[in-house]
This record gives structure tokens, sequence and C-alpha cells, in this order.
């Protein structure tokens, strides 16, 4: 295992901004940002298109379609952020290139950093796309301000959560299909819950579990600031899971993971 | 006995009252004694409301004890109904809380219950508060009490407008499919 000195503060920024840099221009001047924005649009496109067709919907409905809009909007947003984080790492030791990587002349805490904010810059993206439909959706009945603020709160934690786990999976993983398969999977498995039928959701048990879960606890605070129309604060708590997933995630993939970083991977495969 | 009393009474050997499922007592009225007036009166602030699609009210009820005995133990629920043929309503979208319970009135007192509505179908309604007695026998006499109906006229903003959408729906894919295409048209002219 390679060992790595701690980096001073200042390197490591400077380290990360190099790094964000470059895989930013990478992602969205040749690589797969823009058409992923594409597809993100165009989905976001059905669905806007069936609900405002669909006249027969109701004051409280309307505000259920919007907050469909935003739910779809954070998972897909935080599903392209994770895939992307998958494949950071992973993706650089499968494609033979991470070996010169770990020898130039940057921290691999800030290689980590770097490639972590160039993957949530999709989401940030995708935030953006997402703005016009909402807006569109939302303007008959006062809701964007909701529906924006909601999902640039809790979808933004949901997508730091993921796509950091997406670095930490990406570190350990011995190849890019394990990284991949294994972040899709902790990514449906915790978006299962919010499938549940709302019986299944009473007890506190359910609501412990709903509230552990980033996802569903992210998922209930938008639907109670869009739909039932709660002030900010009102149902704060349930951001709890999210703020705890998204920070030590973060530290995990930027402090320990890169200690792992290693031209075979580690811990998975 | 003739083949239909003899079916008659095999169904009532075999369903004896109290072993099904419901069991149905005359009407209240029969059994207090005809049509006494019911002891309370239910008055509503306002007669008229106009307002538009989306928007929220409060509306004041006045429960008022008209009979000469103390009353306890009663509920006051608030209903909606549409007046427009077609229009669905579902009065628990319509208010987050519609039943209450009404404190105890002395002969002459009053209570003030309010509510909040929110306006979510687009027509023409009537919204009326009624209080029932909880059974108690300290309000026996209290009957059912039905207020006068408040006229609801909701406008709809009609803003969902489909030409719109398909402007949006087509138009952003299309500019960042765009955007996606000078990208890397550029990138390769760059290379050369």
């Amino acid at each position: 295992m390679a060992t790595v000195a701690a980096p001073s503060r200042s390197t490591a920024a400077r380290d990360t901004g190099v790094v964000a840099g470059q895989e930013l221009r990478d992602l969205w001047l040749a690589g797969r940002g823009l058409p992923l924005m594409v597809a993100f649009s165009l989905l976001l496109s059905v669905i806007t298109y069936l609900g405002a067709t669909n006249r027969s919907l109701n004051f409280l409905e309307r505000r259920e379609t919007v907050n469909l809009t935003v739910q779809v909007a954070v998972a897909v947003g935080a599903l392209l952020a994770m895939v992307v984080a998958g494949d950071a790492i992973s993706g650089e030791r499968e494609r033979g290139t991470l070996e010169s990587l770990l020898l130039a002349p940057v921290s691999r805490r800030g290689l980590a950093a770097g490639k972590l904010l160039a993957a949530l810059s999709l989401w940030l993206a995708a935030l953006v796309v997402a703005g016009p439909y909402l807006w569109f959706l939302a303007r008959g009945v006062g809701a964007f301000t909701d529906a924006m603020g909601a999902a640039a709160l809790a979808g933004t934690l949901v997508a730091v959560t993921f796509t950091a786990l997406g670095i930490v999976i990406s570190s350990l993983a011995r190849s890019n299909r394990l990284s991949l398969s294994v972040s899709l999977f902790t990514l449906l498995a915790l978006y299962t819950p919010t499938q549940l039928p709302a019986g299944a959701k009473q007890g506190w048990a359910a609501e412990l579990l709903l509230r552990v879960n980033p996802v569903t606890a992210a998922e209930h605070y938008i639907g109670k600031v869009v739909i039932n129309q709660h002030g900010w604060t009102q149902d704060a708590a349930w951001l709890l899971s999210p703020l705890v997933g998204a920070v030590a995630l973060t530290f995990a993939a930027v402090v320990v993971a890169p200690r792992f970083m290693s031209l075979r991977g580690s811990a998975l495969g | 006995m003739t083949r239909r009393r003899g079916v008659a009474l095999a169904l009532a050997l075999a369903c004896p009252a109290g072993a099904g499922a419901a069991s149905i007592a005359p009407p209240a009225a029969a059994a207090t004694g005809g049509d006494a007036p019911p002891a309370v009166r239910v008055a509503l602030d306002h007669a008229r409301v106009s307002t538009r699609l989306g928007a929220g009210f409060g509306l004041g009820s006045t429960i008022t004890n008209v009979g000469r005995r103390p009353l306890a133990g009663l509920v006051a629920h608030l209903n909606v109904v549409s007046l427009t043929n077609g229009v669905y309503v579902d009065p628990e979208d319509w208010s987050p809380q519609r039943t209450k319970n009404v404190p105890a009135l002395a002969p002459g007192r009053s209570a003030r219950i309010g509510w909040r509505v929110n306006a979510v179908n687009g027509g023409r309604f009537a919204v009326y508060v009624v209080t029932v007695p909880n059974g108690s026998p300290r309000n026996a006499s209290a009957g059912l009490a039905i207020g006068p109906p408040l006229g609801l006229r909701v406008t709809e903003r009609r803003v969902f407008n489909s030409g719109g959408v398909v402007f949006l729906a087509v138009g952003l894919p299309g500019l960042l499919g765009l955007a996606t295409i000078g990208t890397r048209a550029r990138r390769r002219r760059a290379q050369r």
C-alpha cells in the first residue's frame, strides 16, 4: 500500500483546483457532460409534457406533478454525478492512466477532491436544466421557489452523498465494472423505500428507517415543502441524515479513500 | 304458511338481530319525539366568498346553544359540496382539519370555531358546518344542526399552456443538442 504524506491545506486546495479544472474540461468539452444533459432534458420534457397537457389536474395534483419532477430531477441528477464519480478512479485504473496521475505532482487528496468537484458539476448542470421545466409546471400554483429551493437544498445533499460514495467505491474497486455496479446497486437499494405504499411507512420503526435513509429523508422534505407548502425550517430535521451522509462520505472520499488508492485497487474485488 | 312467509321466517332464524355485521336503529328524530327544533344554531361569518385557485381563506363559525339546558360533547364538522356539474371534490384536500370539538355551552352561550379552507378546484361550491351530538346524555336534545351554506366561487387560472410546453419540451433538448454538436465540432477543428 502506498504511503501518503499529508499535504498542507494550501497545496491541497491548489491541487484540487488543478485537477477539477482539467476534469471539468474533459467532462464538458470532450466527454459525456453535454450528451448526458441532452438525455436528462429529454426525460424532463416527457414528464413536463404529460403534466402540462393534463388539464383535469386540480391544484394539489399540480403541486404533486411539480414534486414528481423535482424528485426525478434529484434522482437522475444524483445518478449522473455518481456514475461519473464511480468511473473517476477505477476508470483511470482500467484505461492504464492512473499511474501517470499518481506520479503527477498533485496530492492524492487533491486528486480525489478535484474529481469529486468535477462529478458534482453534473448535478449543478442538472439543477440548472431542471429550472425551466419546474418554472413551467409551477408558475400556475406559485410553487417555483419552493421547488427550486427544495431541489437545491435537499438535492445537493443527496448528490454530494452519492458522488462522494462513487469516489470511495471507485478508489477501492479493482475494475470499473465492479465500481459502477456497486454504486448503482447502493443507489437503487436506497431509493427502493420511496416506492413503498403509504401504509408501510406508518409506525415508529418505519419513520426511523425513512429518517436514517438520506434518500427517503430528502424525498420527504421535498414533498412537505412543495406539496404541503411547509416552511423551509419546519421539516429541517429530516435533512439531518442527508447532511450527515454528505459530510461523512465527503470526508471518506477526500481523506480516507486516497490512502487506499493504488494501481490495482484495494478492498473491493 | 305461504311459501314467501316460510322463506322470511327461515331468513329471520338464520340471521337473528345483532348477529349480523350491522345493526340498524330508528332515526334519532323518531326516538326523541318528532320534529323538535335543534337546541343548537350554527352561523357563518360570511355568506359569499370569491377567490382564485390555490388561494386559502379563513372561515369563522359561531355555535350557539339556543336551548334551555347546558350542552357538552358536540362535534362540529365542515363540508364542501360542488355546485358545478362534473367537478369532483375531495373534502380532505380543502381543509386540513374538518372536524373539531365544540366546548361545553351554557344556555344562550356561543363558541367560535375557526376553519381554514383551501381552494383546490375551480368552480362554484357550497361550504357548510354541521354540529353532531357525540351521543352523550348531556346533548341528547341538541340534534343535528346545520348552518347556512357559504357560496364559494373559485376562479381558475388556465396557465397550463399545452402549446407552450411543446416549445419548451422540444426547444431545451434541441438547444443542448446544438451546444453538444457545436462544442465537438469546435474541438475537432482545434485538434486539426
